[in-house]
C-alpha cells in the first residue's frame, strides 16, 4: 500500500479548558483531495492549525512522509504543509502584491534570485500580473482570494488546506477557485478543503471528513457519507441537490442505478439524455 | 488616507524612492537656508508642478489637500504682520481706542516671506508623499540602517491601519443603520462602544493574523522580496541642475 504522506493519530487539543479536538485519527495520501466538513466551531480551523504546525497538540503524534513530527520539526511541517486561511486580509502583510507573494519563500530561507524566480511562477500561473504592483487593500475580495492561495503556491508545499476557499466570494469568483483547485490537482498536490457546500465537496473530493463537537465522525467516500443519515444529521449536512435528484430517478425507475453517479449537472444532463435515446429504439 | 491611494498612482512611482527623498530633504534644507522670497517661490512652483504634471496628481485634489495647511498658514501669518501697539506707528494703522492694530511695511515682508516660505516646504514634502508608497519610504529608511524592529513596526502598523479603517467604517454603518447616531448623548454611546468592540476585535485579529504568519513560516524577521528601481541618470542631472539653479539664486539674493 502507498505511503500516507501526512497522518495524525490520537491527536487531542484544548485551548486553555476547552478541549476542541478529541482523539483524532486522520491520514491523507498523496494527490488526494480530501473535503472537511462540520458546522462552524466543530474543530475544523483548530484541526488544520495543528495540521500546518502553527499550533501544537497536547497529545497525539503527527507523522509526515512516515516520519515522526518532533518538538524541533515544526518548522518543517509548515514548510511542507501550506495554509490558504479563510479570511484572506488576515494572511496580507505586505505593500504590495509580489512582495506580499514573497514572503513566504523568503522566510524558507531560499536566495533572491530563487524568490523571484518562484514569485514570477505563481503570477503567471494565476494569472496575477495586472495586480502584481497594487496594494493588498486596494484589491477587491475575489483578487485577494486568489493573492491568498499565490502566498501559499510560492512556498511549493506537497499539501494544501483551503478554510472555506468559496466562502463571500461571488459565483465568479467561486468558479476561478474552484478551477484553480482542478488545475491544483491536476498537477499533483494533495488538497484538504474545508467547506459547508455539500454540491461542491460531492462533486470535487474523493474523500469526506466529518467533524462534530471536535471529534472525527466519519470518514468515507462522498456517496458513501451521504447515505449515512445518523451522521448527516449529527453535523446538520444535507444531501446534495444532484445526489437526491438521480436517487429519486432511480427509485422510480427512470434511470439505472449501475456504474458511477453522475457529479455534476452536465453529467446528469447527459446521463437522462441518453437513457431517452436507448428508450425511443 | 487617500494620499496613499495616489502615491500608488504616481507618475513618479518608478522613480527611485531614494532619489525623491534626497530631492525633497536637499530642498527643504535649502529652503531653509535661503529664507528669501523669490527662492521660495521658485520651490513651491517646481515642486507644485512636478507632482500636478509629472505625478499627475488630479488639480481639484491637490487643492483639497493644500487647503487645510493653508488656513493655518493663513492664519498664522495675519498674526506675524499685524501687531498690537500702545501708540499708532507703522504704515498702517487701525486705532482701538485702547490699543492701535499696526502694520508695518517690515511685518508684513516677514509676513509673505514666512508664507511663501512655508507653502514651498508644504509642496515639497506633498510631492513626496504623493509620489512615493510608505512601503518604499521605510526601505529608504531601512538603507539609512534605521533598527529593523522599528521598520518592521513601521511596515505591519502601515497595512493595519487599512483594517482597522474598514472595520470601524463597517462598525459605524452597521451602527448608524440601527438609529444609533440619533442625537448627541445616542451619539457618545454608540462611539464609545465602538471603541471598545474595536479593542476586543483588534486583539482577536492580532492572534489570527499571527497564526497565518507562523503558517508561512514566519520566524521572527520579517522580509519580503524588493525590487530595486534603478536611479536614472536623468533623474540626478535633473535633481542636480535644480540644486544648482536653488543654490545660485540664494547667493544672487544674498548678495543682492
Amino acid at each position: 500500500m502507498e505511503q500516507n504522506l501526512l497522518e495524525i493519530k490520537n491527536l487531542s487539543f484544548a485551548y486553555e479548558e476547552k478541549q476542541v479536538l478529541k482523539d483524532i485519527h486522520f491520514a491523507v495520501r498523496r494527490g488526494e483531495r480530501v473535503a472537511v466538513m462540520g458546522s462552524n466551531g466543530a474543530g475544523k480551523s483548530t484541526f488544520f492549525l495543528n495540521l500546518n504546525g502553527v499550533l501544537q497538540a497536547d497529545s497525539g503524534e503527527i507523522f509526515l512522509e512516515g516520519k515522526k513530527i518532533g518538538k524541533k520539526d515544526f518548522l518543517e511541517l509548515r514548510k511542507r504543509v501550506g495554509f490558504v486561511f479563510q479570511d484572506a486580509d488576515s494572511q496580507m502583510l505586505a505593500s504590495d502584491v509580489r512582495a506580499e507573494i514573497s514572503f513566504g519563500p523568503m522566510n524558507l530561507g531560499l536566495g533572491r534570485a530563487e524568490v523571484k524566480e518562484r514569485v514570477d511562477e505563481v503570477i503567471q500561473y494565476l494569472s496575477l500580473s495586472d495586480l502584481q504592483e497594487k496594494a493588498p487593500h486596494y484589491l477587491s475580495g475575489g483578487e485577494k482570494k486568489r493573492v491568498s492561495i499565490a502566498d501559499i503556491l510560492a512556498m511549493k508545499p506537497d499539501v494544501l488546506i483551503f478554510d472555506e476557499p468559496m466562502a463571500a466570494l461571488d459565483p465568479v469568483n467561486a468558479r476561478k477557485v474552484e478551477e484553480i483547485l482542478k488545475s491544483l490537482h491536476k498537477r499533483g498536490k494533495t488538497l484538504i478543503i474545508a467547506t459547508h457546500d455539500v454540491d461542491f465537496a460531492y462533486r470535487f473530493a474523493d474523500r469526506i471528513v466529518v467533524f462534530c463537537d471536535g471529534k472525527l465522525i466519519a470518514d468515507e467516500i462522498p456517496r458513501v457519507i451521504f447515505g449515512m443519515e445518523e451522521i448527516m444529521q449529527q453535523a446538520h449536512l444535507k444531501k446534495p441537490a444532484i445526489l437526491e435528484i438521480w436517487e429519486a430517478l432511480i427509485a422510480a425507475g427512470y434511470v439505472s442505478g449501475e456504474g458511477a453517479f453522475p457529479l455534476t449537472q452536465e453529467e446528469v444532463v447527459k446521463k437522462i439524455r441518453s437513457v431517452n435515446q436507448y428508450n425511443k429504439y | 488616507m487617500q494620499i496613499d491611494y495616489y502615491a500608488y498612482r504616481s507618475g513618479m512611482k518608478k522613480w527611485n524612492a531614494g532619489l525623491k527623498v534626497f530631492l525633497a530633504v536637499g530642498t527643504l534644507c535649502m529652503l531653509l537656508m535661503a529664507g528669501c522670497l523669490p527662492v521660495s517661490v521658485i520651490v513651491w512652483a517646481a515642486m507644485g508642478m512636478l507632482t500636478l504634471f509629472v505625478g499627475k496628481v488630479p488639480f481639484k485634489v491637490y487643492l483639497r489637500y493644500l487647503l487645510v495647511p493653508l488656513s493655518f498658514l493663513i492664519t498664522g501669518c495675519i498674526v506675524i504682520a499685524v501687531q498690537f501697539s500702545g501708540s499708532a506707528y507703522g504704515e498702517w494703522n487701525l486705532s482701538f481706542h485702547f490699543f492701535f492694530l499696526c502694520v508695518t511695511k517690515s511685518s508684513l515682508g516677514a509676513a509673505v516671506r514666512v508664507f511663501f516660505q512655508v507653502l514651498a516646504g508644504i509642496s515639497t514634502l506633498y510631492m513626496l508623499s504623493f509620489s512615493t508608497p510608505v512601503s518604499e519610504l521605510i526601505l529608504v529608511l531601512q538603507r539609512l540602517h534605521l533598527p529593523k524592529i522599528l521598520m518592521e513596526l513601521m511596515h505591519l502598523i502601515y497595512r493595519y491601519i487599512f483594517i482597522l479603517f474598514e472595520v470601524v467604517g463597517q462598525m459605524q454603518a452597521a451602527a448608524g443603520a440601527r438609529l444609533g447616531y440619533q442625537g448627541f448623548w445616542k451619539s457618545c454611546r454608540t462611539f464609545s462602544m465602538i471603541c471598545g468592540n474595536l479593542f476586543l476585535i483588534s486583539m482577536k485579529k492580532a492572534n489570527s493574523y499571527y497564526d497565518a504568519m507562523l503558517a508561512r513560516g514566519y520566524q521572527g524577521c520579517l522580509e519580503f522580496l524588493t525590487e530595486e528601481k534603478p536611479v536614472r541618470s536623468l533623474h540626478i542631472a535633473g535633481c542636480l541642475l535644480y540644486f544648482a539653479g536653488i543654490f545660485l539664486l540664494t547667493v544672487y539674493c544674498k548678495l543682492g
